[in-house]
């Protein structure tokens, strides 16, 4: 097909002559001038998983990623942060000979909420995970309800499609009431729910075939990971290890193995005793990934909304050095324009964690510290510019900082730390 | 001295970072002095007295669970606003003190009828919503009723999310500023937000407050005069609260 001689002449380009990874351009132009070709290519897909929700996307589709490859199956995936249709489109034309063949039978892709009843539109997935629905870029988005209204759309258009969803969130719950196929409704054992507010709205069920599967006895590590019981299907108990940080980090876990299960019992895989084992799986790009420089490691954990920064500031409770943090605010498009969410994080969890050093930066870098001033933290540095704080943060010689970054600042900061040491690129992963 | 502040249906209104005001209420009391006591009344519950009421915006169906239950409290309101109490309404609470308001869906509905307001469904001019940085500066009208501490700033900073476009209707409700960057109240008027007897209502979210504290302090300046005839109160800023109001200026030319 001409259009694909075409996109992928301009992703070898983009490789080759620029540093840019080619994620979305190609995909763009895809999407934007040969539909029939994307519709095509999608439709060479014979199974789908998808990943949607406002927090967890990338480690969940990650996570079943990882036991796919541990399995042997071969399957294509669009690069973390390249959730957009575009992002998928790019990945399709990438994956595909110029006839539009493409060699996998499976496609696991995160998907941002708008997207879905889009791609939804066009080709049918077997099965969809749904992680949460919380407060996050409003400016983009308008209302959280919004978020909803296209997530239900999104799964109606899919045609029954199997649904894995997060029990605990009300709104995600409901959403069981649109497919007629089995229903994973998972959910924590209640204790666990204190740092997480969802947003809840009764919902009264209509759906018949529903398993529920239970997260039970979440231990926090010291060096942040997690191990738990999840209860499913026949009073099965499984035990699951993760370097993922964070008891939130179990529902994205369960998901993954659960999500992998269905696709064993629909026969793309093939292994007979199939490894479901998550305790070599290495947290992905800004999602509790550690890089090392010099003595001193960084921990890198993605604050983006309320709820997940509380969830991230609960987690390091578990932390018995408290040295030093390093909170980065930006507001550029991919951060949400709108930094007024700071005000609805729960900073008394970071008060009440007396950190030895607290740093701050990124573009709105005085709002933050505002933020903290009236929380009555003390703060030890505030620059807009990262780089200063980084160098003052490397002379301190400290064994661990914990970097909380919104989505661009956590782009930056991981090319800062390349120049010290050799991080991968995002795309690569 | 002490001051009672009364959160309004802080259960469904309460979205964009609403709660940045309450905190900046009680940082900015307590260290002027102030024994801030804060309570919130919900959605069926009887309103509590206060010094200074606070409504903050939501999303369209809680706006609608909300308006149901205020007209009910249409006398209690009118009767506090009659005796000079301070009201800050932002977004939706702001829309809900006017004659009617057309949520996202074009649905009429009617609001308390305090300010002489309306606020209708986005119009061609802007694509869907208002949304983004705003910088209004304040009327000398403004400034005077409420003796802002205009050495401080003479402009008010925010962020804007709102689809429903507000028209000023008659002299009652005069706008606190000229709008030099955004759009505020609507897409065409180039005024932001209303002041009428002790009631401030403002488009401004992200938070208001903490970023203009110089409004902080005439609030609460004002709810201690209009409770103790003997008030000496100091205007005091921090240095991020001066940064934080500054970058959002920078950044508009400024």
């Amino acid at each position: 097909m001409l259009s694909l001689i075409i996109v992928k002449a301009v992703l070898i380009c983009i490789r080759t002559f620029t540093k840019y990874s080619g994620t979305a351009l190609p995909g763009l132009i895809v999407e934007t001038y040969f539909p029939k070709t994307f519709e095509k290519l999608l439709r060479n897909i014979k199974h789908m998983v998808l990943v949607t929700g406002t927090n967890g996307k990338t480690t969940t589709s990650r996570m079943l990623c990882h036991l796919l490859k541990k399995n042997n199956v071969g399957f294509i995936s669009n690069p973390s942060g390249s959730n957009l249709l575009r992002g998928i489109a790019s990945t399709l034309a990438e994956n595909s000979d110029i006839a539009g063949n493409i060699k996998t039978n499976l496609a696991v892709f995160e998907i941002e909420e708008a997207s879905l009843p889009k791609l939804t539109g066009i080709i049918r997935p077997d099965i969809i995970i749904v992680t949460n629905i919380f407060r996050d870029q409003l400016d983009a988005y308008g209302e959280i309800d919004k978020t909803y209204q296209y997530l239900k759309e999104g799964i109606e258009k899919s045609d029954n499609p199997r649904l894995i969803l997060n029990a605990d969130d009300e709104r995600v719950r409901s959403l069981r009431n649109f497919s007629k196929n089995e229903v994973d409704l998972i959910s924590f054992e209640k204790a666990y729910l204190r740092h997480i507010k969802f947003e809840n709205r009764e919902s009264k069920n209509t759906a018949t075939n529903i398993k529920a599967c239970e997260i039970r006895n979440v231990e926090v590590h010291k060096d942040l990971g997690i191990s738990f019981d999840l209860s499913y299907g026949e009073g099965k108990i499984k035990k699951i290890a993760t370097l993922s940080p964070g008891f939130h980090n179990a529902f994205n876990a369960s998901a993954a193995i659960i999500s992998f299960d269905s696709l064993s019992k629909l026969g793309v895989v093939k292994a007979n005793k199939p490894d479901t084992s998550l305790s070599d799986f290495k947290p992905p790009f800004g999602r509790g990934e550690i890089i090392k420089v010099g003595n001193t490691k960084f921990q890198i954990l993605l604050f983006k909304n309320p709820a997940g920064a509380n969830l991230n500031l609960h987690l390091l409770e578990s932390v018995q050095k408290r040295e030093a943090v390093f909170l980065i605010l930006n507001d550029n498009t991919a951060d949400g324009k709108d930094v007024s969410w700071i005000w609805d994080c729960d900073f008394t969890l970071l008060k009440n964690l007396n950190f030895k050093n607290v740093y701050i930066s990124g573009t709105r870098a005085f709002d933050l510290a505002l933020r903290l001033k009236y929380e009555g933290i003390e703060v030890s540095q505030v620059d807009g510019n990262a780089h200063k704080i980084l160098d003052l943060i490397l002379k301190e010689n400290f064994d661990m900082v914990y970097v909380l970054p919104t989505y661009t600042a956590m782009l930056s900061v991981r090319g800062l730390l390349s120049q010290h040491t050799g991080v991968k690129e995002i795309w690569k992963h | 001295m002490n001051l009672k502040l009364n959160h309004l249906y802080s259960q469904n209104l309460n979205i964009y970072g609403d709660l940045g005001n309450i905190i900046a209420f009680k940082y900015k009391a307590e260290k002027a002095g102030i024994n801030l006591y804060v309570s919130h009344t919900e959605i069926g519950e009887e309103i509590s007295e206060a010094d200074i009421y606070f409504i903050g915006g939501g999303q369209d169906q809680d706006q609608i669970l909300v308006y149901e239950d205020l007209l009910r409290h249409k006398g209690f309101i009118l009767n506090e606003v009659e005796k000079g109490k301070v009201f800050l309404l932002i977004c939706g609470g702001y829309q809900l003190f006017g004659k009617y308001f057309v949520d996202g869906e074009g649905n009429a509905l009617k609001g308390l009828s305090i300010l002489d307001l309306e606020t209708n469904s986005p119009d061609s001019k802007v694509s869907s919503r208002c949304i983004g940085n705003i910088v209004a500066q304040l009327n000398s009208g403004f400034i005077k009723h409420w003796d802002v501490d205009a050495s401080f700033s003479k402009y008010i900073v925010g962020f804007e999310n709102h689809g429903g476009q507000t028209k000023l209707l008659t002299d009652q409700v005069k706008p606190i500023g000229e709008v030099i960057k955004g759009f505020g109240n609507n897409s065409t008027d180039k005024v932001e937000g209303c002041f009428y007897k002790n009631i401030i209502g403002s488009y401004m979210h992200g938070s208001f407050l903490p970023k203009n504290p110089h409004i902080t302090n005439a609030i609460l300046k004002k709810a201690l005069l209009q409770k103790y005839n003997d008030v000496t109160f100091e205007n005091l800023y921090e240095g991020e609260e001066k940064k934080a109001h500054q970058l959002i200026l920078m950044r508009s030319g400024f």
